[in-house]
C-alpha cells in the first residue's frame, strides 16, 4: 500500500518534469570525513580495478590509473595505493571513536567493492593486499543491514529524499538522477536523460569506448611492456591509457560530490539517525577488535555464524521499521498508510474492577480501513510510549474501524485518554540492545546444530503434540 | 512458397541470423512483446534491427575485454578434449573416471556453411539416438551439440555449450558455461536467471527431439549444470540447478501466440517486410523496465511508451495499478482532481480516490 505513496510521488515528478522531494527528514547520516570512492573496472574482469578516484567532501580527487589491471603487479600497486588511504582513514576514525563511511555512485559500484573485498582478503602471498580486502570487508559486510551508514550509494541516498518520474530501476544511473534534480535549460528532459545515459556512472566503461579507444591503448601498452620497451615509451603508453580514463573517473567523482550537495537539504535529520550512528560506531569498533585479534573473515559463514548474522539483519530491519515513524512525518504517514500506525479518536471506554486491579478499556474509532492488527497485539501511545495497550478486537464500523483495546500499563503515569481525545497507536520503540541477550540464548540453542546442518541422517518424524496454549508456546520461543 | 522462402520474405533485405539460445531466451523475458517475437521467428536480432532497420546509434555491443575473457574461459574449460570439464565432473563425483566418452560436435564439421551446419545437426541427432537406445557407446559429454528448436513454426538451430549424462542415466542434461564469478548466494541473480533460461532453451529443444521420435519428453529433465568461475581466477566451478520455472517460462513463450508462421505473417502487411522501419514499428511491442537488460530495441520502445505516456514507464506495479486510467497523463489529472475531470468508469473512480488521498498525504507530510 505504501507503494501508492511512492507512485504519486513519481507521478508528481513526471508532471513537474523534475524530481520532487518526498521526505520530511534527512534519511542518511553524512560523515564530515566521508571518503568518496569511484572505481572503474575492466569489463568482464570482476576484480580488476583499472582506475580509481578517491577524496573527501568538497575536495579534489586523488586519482590512480594503471596500464593494464590484468597484470597482477600493476593491480596490486593500485590496491596498495588505495590501502594506504583506507588504513589511514580507518585509523583516524578509530582514534576518534567514530565510524568510517564510503560513498560510491551506485549499487553497481558498491557491488564491485564487495567482490573486490571478497577476492582480496584471500590473497595468500601479499599481506598488505590481504589487509586492504579485510578493511573493505567492513563496509561491504554492513551493506545488507537495514539502516547501515558505512557504504552509501549516491543513487540510493538520493532516492530516500527525492522521487523521479521514472521507474526506480532507472534511478540507479547517477547522471540521470542528477538530470531529474536539475534539468538543463533549453533541452527537453527526455533528451537530457538520453544524453546523461551515455555517460558512464557505474564501474564499467562503455563497450564502444572500449572497442575504439581503450583496447588499442591497452594493447599497445601491453605490447610495449612485453617487448621490453624503454621506460620513456612505457611511460608514454601508460599516459595514453591514463588520459582517457582520468576524465571518466573524475566525472563520476564530481557526480557523487553533486549528489552529496543535493542531500544537504535544509530539513531536519530523521531522529532514528542518532541510533543508527551509535550502531555503526559499535559495529566498527567490534570489527576492528576482530582485526586486532586476527579473527577470520570467511567467504561462506558456518551455520552458527550465518544464524547470528541472519538474526542481526532481521533485528536491524525490525528495529528500524519500529523507530522510523517516531518524529519523522513522512515515515509516520507511510506507516499510517500501511495500517501499522493507527490514528483515531476515543469514542468510548470502561473502567472495571477485576480483583485488586481496575481494568481500563477503550474504543477507538479510526477512519483507516487497512489496519494491520489482530487480537493480542501490543501497541503504545506514540506521543508517550509508557501507555501500553493490548488489542482485544477490531471491528469494521459504518465509517472506518473500531478498535477495542485494554490498557496494559502506564495509565497512572500517562493518564487514561478521555472520550473525544485524539490518539495515535503504534509499535513500541525498538530495543536495539536486545540483541545481546538474544545472542546469548541463541548460542545456547546452537550448541547442538540441527540435523539440517550436520552429516547425520534426518531424524524420524515425531507426531507433533499441539500445545494447549499456542500463544504461550510461541512466546516461550522468543 | 516453401517455409524458408516465406521467412526470407518476412525478413526482407535483412540477412538470416542464428539467434541461438540467447535469442530464444530473450523472448521468454518479455513474452507479450510481439515485435520481439516476430523478429526472433524471422531470424533478426534486436541489435541488428535497431542498427540496420531503425538506424539507431545507441545500440550497445559487448566490450572486447569481456568478449576475450569469455572466449578464454570457454577455451580453458573445453580445450584438450574438454579435459578440465571432465576433471571437474569427476572431482564432484558426477562422472566416474571411466565415463570418459567425450565428443566435440564442433570438431566434426567446423564452419558456418549450410552443409557443415547440417552435418553437426545430424551428428548430434545420431548421438542422442544412441543414448536413447541405451547404447553403451553413447558419449558422456557432448560438446557444443547442434539442436533444432521449433519456434513459431520455424526451425531455429541452437548450440548449447554441452550435454552431459552418466552411463546409467536415461538422457542428457544441459550444461552452460559462463565466465561470471561464482559467489554462492551473492552471485548476481539476474546473471543466474539468464544462464538458467538459456539452459532451459536447450531442455525445450531436447524435449522436442524426444517427442518427435515418440519417446517420453520428460526424460529430458528440467535440470542443468552451470559452470562459473572462481572470483578473480580462471578455475571453473560446477553447480547443479533445478530449472523447472525457467523451462516452464520457455515452453510458455513457445506455446503463446503467434505459434505459427501464418500468425506472424498476419502481423505484417502483404506488401511489407520486417526490414521496413514503418512496418517494424507498427508491430505492437510491450515495453518493460527490464527490456534494457536484454533487448537492443529498448530505447526505441521507451520513446514510443513516452509518446503515449504509458504507465509502463513507471514500472510493473504502476502499469497494473494505473491500468484503469490508461496513461500517466490521465492518472496525473485524476490524482490532482483537475477541473472538469471526472472518472469514466467505476474502476477509474476507485483509482482516483486513492491517488488523490495519497497525493494529499504526500503533500502534507513532505512539506509539513
Amino acid at each position: 500500500m505504501a507503494d501508492v505513496l511512492d507512485l504519486v510521488a513519481r507521478l508528481a515528478a513526471f508532471d513537474q518534469q523534475r524530481a520532487i522531494r518526498h521526505a520530511s527528514h534527512r534519511q542518511v547520516a553524512i560523515q564530515p570525513h566521508t571518503l568518496i570512492m569511484c572505481p572503474l573496472a575492466m569489463a568482464g574482469e570482476d576484480t580488476a580495478v583499472h582506475a580509481i578516484a578517491i577524496g573527501g567532501i568538497n575536495q579534489p580527487p586523488e586519482i590512480c590509473v594503471i596500464g593494464d589491471p590484468r597484470q597482477r603487479d600493476e593491480q596490486y600497486a593500485l590496491i596498495a595505493w588505495l590501502g594506504e588511504r583506507i588504513e589511514r582513514y580507518f585509523g583516524a576514525c578509530r582514534a576518534r571513536g567514530d565510524f568510517p563511511q564510503f560513498w560510491v555512485s551506485s549499487s553497481a559500484a558498491a557491488g564491485h567493492l564487495d567482490i573486490l573485498a571478497d577476492r582480496l582478503r584471500f590473497t595468500r602471498d601479499n599481506p598488505p593486499i590481504k589487509r586492504v580486502g579485510e578493511l573493505l570487508t567492513y563496509a561491504t559486510e554492513r551493506m545488507p543491514y537495514a539502516g547501515q551508514q558505512a557504504l552509501m550509494t549516491a543513487t540510493g541516498a538520493l532516492s530516500t529524499l527525492f522521487a523521479t518520474g521514472q521507474h526506480q530501476g532507472d534511478d540507479e544511473h547517477l547522471g540521470v538522477f542528477l538530470t531529474w534534480l536539475a534539468p538543463p535549460p533549453g533541452l527537453s528532459l527526455q533528451n537530457a536523460i538520453v544524453q546523461a545515459e551515455r555517460e558512464v556512472m557505474g564501474v564499467k566503461t562503455d563497450p564502444e569506448f572500449d572497442r575504439l579507444t581503450l583496447q588499442p591503448l591497452v594493447s599497445a601498452y601491453d605490447a610495449a611492456k612485453k617487448s621490453g620497451a624503454s621506460p620513456q615509451e612505457l611511460q608514454f603508453r601508460y599516459q595514453q591509457v591514463a588520459s582517457v580514463l582520468t576524465p571518466i573517473v573524475t566525472r563520476i567523482y564530481d557526480a557523487v560530490q553533486q549528489a552529496l550537495r543535493w542531500l544537504d537539504q535544509p530539513i531536519p535529520e530523521a531522529p532514528v539517525l542518532g541510533e543508527l550512528r551509535r550502531q555503526e560506531a559499535s559495529a566498527f569498533a567490534s570489527f576492528m577488535l576482530g582485526r586486532d585479534a586476527g579473527a577470520a573473515l570467511p567467504y561462506r559463514d558456518g551455520p552458527k555464524a550465518a544464524a547470528f548474522k541472519m538474526v542481526e539483519r532481521e533485528h536491524a530491519l525490525q528495529s528500524l521499521a519500529a523507530d522510523q515513524s517516531y518524529g519523522d512525518r513522512m515515515a509516520a504517514a507511510r506507516s499510517r498508510w500501511t495500517g501499522h500506525l493507527i490514528s483515531g479518536s476515543v469514542v468510548g471506554g470502561t473502567s472495571v474492577r477485576e480483583g485488586k486491579k481496575t481494568v481500563h478499556r477503550l474504543v477507538i474509532a479510526s477512519e483507516q480501513v487497512n489496519l494491520h492488527l489482530r487480537p493480542r497485539d501490543q501497541l503504545v501511545l506514540t506521543r508517550d510510549p509508557r501507555l501500553q495497550v493490548v488489542v482485544e478486537d477490531v471491528r469494521i464500523a459504518s465509517e472506518g474501524t473500531h478498535l477495542h483495546v485494554r490498557i496494559k500499563k502506564g495509565h497512572q503515569a500517562v493518564g487514561v485518554p478521555l472520550t473525544g481525545a485524539q490518539v495515535e497507536l503504534g509499535a513500541d520503540r525498538a530495543n536495539w540492545d536486545m540483541l545481546i541477550r538474544k545472542r546469548g540464548r541463541m548460542a545456547a540453542r546452537l550448541t547442538t546444530l540441527p540435523w539440517t546442518h550436520t552429516d547425520g541422517p534426518a531424524p524420524a518424524m515425531q507426531p507433533l503434540a499441539v500445545p494447549t496454549d499456542l500463544q504461550a508456546a510461541i512466546e516461550a520461543l522468543r | 512458397m516453401n517455409q524458408v522462402a516465406r521467412v526470407a520474405k518476412l525478413r526482407g533485405t535483412q540477412p538470416a541470423q542464428e539467434l541461438g539460445t540467447r535469442g530464444i531466451e530473450r523472448v521468454a523475458r518479455n513474452p507479450d512483446c510481439l515485435r520481439l517475437k516476430a523478429l526472433t521467428i524471422a531470424g533478426v536480432s534486436p541489435a541488428k534491427a535497431a542498427q540496420d532497420i531503425l538506424h539507431r546509434d545507441d545500440v550497445e555491443a559487448q566490450s572486447p575485454f569481456a568478449l576475450v575473457l569469455d572466449q578464454k574461459f570457454d577455451r580453458h574449460v573445453l580445450q584438450n578434449g574438454a579435459a578440465n570439464l571432465f576433471s571437474l565432473y569427476v572431482e564432484k563425483g558426477h562422472l566416474e573416471p571411466a565415463e570418459s566418452k567425450i565428443v566435440s560436435i564442433a570438431d566434426f564439421a567446423p564452419g558456418p556453411s549450410f552443409a557443415q551446419c547440417r552435418r553437426r545437426e545430424s551428428e548430434t541427432r545420431r548421438l542422442l539416438a544412441l543414448k536413447l537406445a541405451r547404447d553403451p557407446a553413447a558419449p558422456n559429454l557432448i560438446i557444443q551439440p547442434r539442436l533444432v528448436l521449433d519456434f513459431g513454426g520455424v526451425p531455429h538451430p541452437i548450440e548449447p555449450d554441452y550435454l552431459v549424462a552418466r552411463d546409467d542415466e536415461p538422457f542428457y542434461r544441459v550444461g552452460v558455461l559462463k565466465s561470471y564469478a561464482d559467489r554462492g548466494g551473492k552471485t548476481d541473480p539476474a546473471d543466474l536467471r539468464a544462464a538458467c533460461r538459456q539452459a532451459a532453451v536447450g531442455v525445450a529443444a531436447l524435449r522436442q527431439f524426444l517427442s518427435a521420435g515418440g519417446a517420453d519428453a520428460m526424460i529430458a529433465a528440467a535440470r542443468c549444470d552451470l559452470i562459473l568461475k572462481v572470483t578473480g581466477f580462471f578455475l571453473p566451478t560446477l553447480q547443479r540447478m533445478a530449472i523447472l520455472g525457467e523451462v516452464d517460462s520457455i515452453e510458455r513463450a513457445l506455446a503463446d501466440a503467434p505459434t505459427s508462421l501464418e500468425e506472424i505473417e498476419a502481423l505484417v502487411p502483404t506488401w511489407g517486410t520486417l526490414s521496413d522501419p514503418a512496418v517494424l514499428v507498427a508491430i505492437p511491442s510491450r515495453y518493460h523496465s527490464n527490456c534494457r537488460e536484454h533487448c537492443a530495441l529498448w530505447t526505441h520502445c521507451r520513446e514510443q511508451a513516452l509518446a503515449v505516456s504509458s504507465p509502463a514507464l513507471l514500472g510493473e506495479h504502476a502499469s497494473e495499478y494505473l491500468a484503469p486510467a490508461g496513461s500517466i497523463i490521465r492518472a496525473i489529472e485524476l490524482m490532482k482532481n483537475a477541473p472538469g475531470i471526472s472518472p469514466r468508469t467505476e474502476a477509474e473512480a476507485i483509482v482516483q480516490a486513492e491517488l488523490a488521498r495519497a497525493y494529499r498525504t504526500l503533500s502534507e507530510a513532505s512539506n509539513g
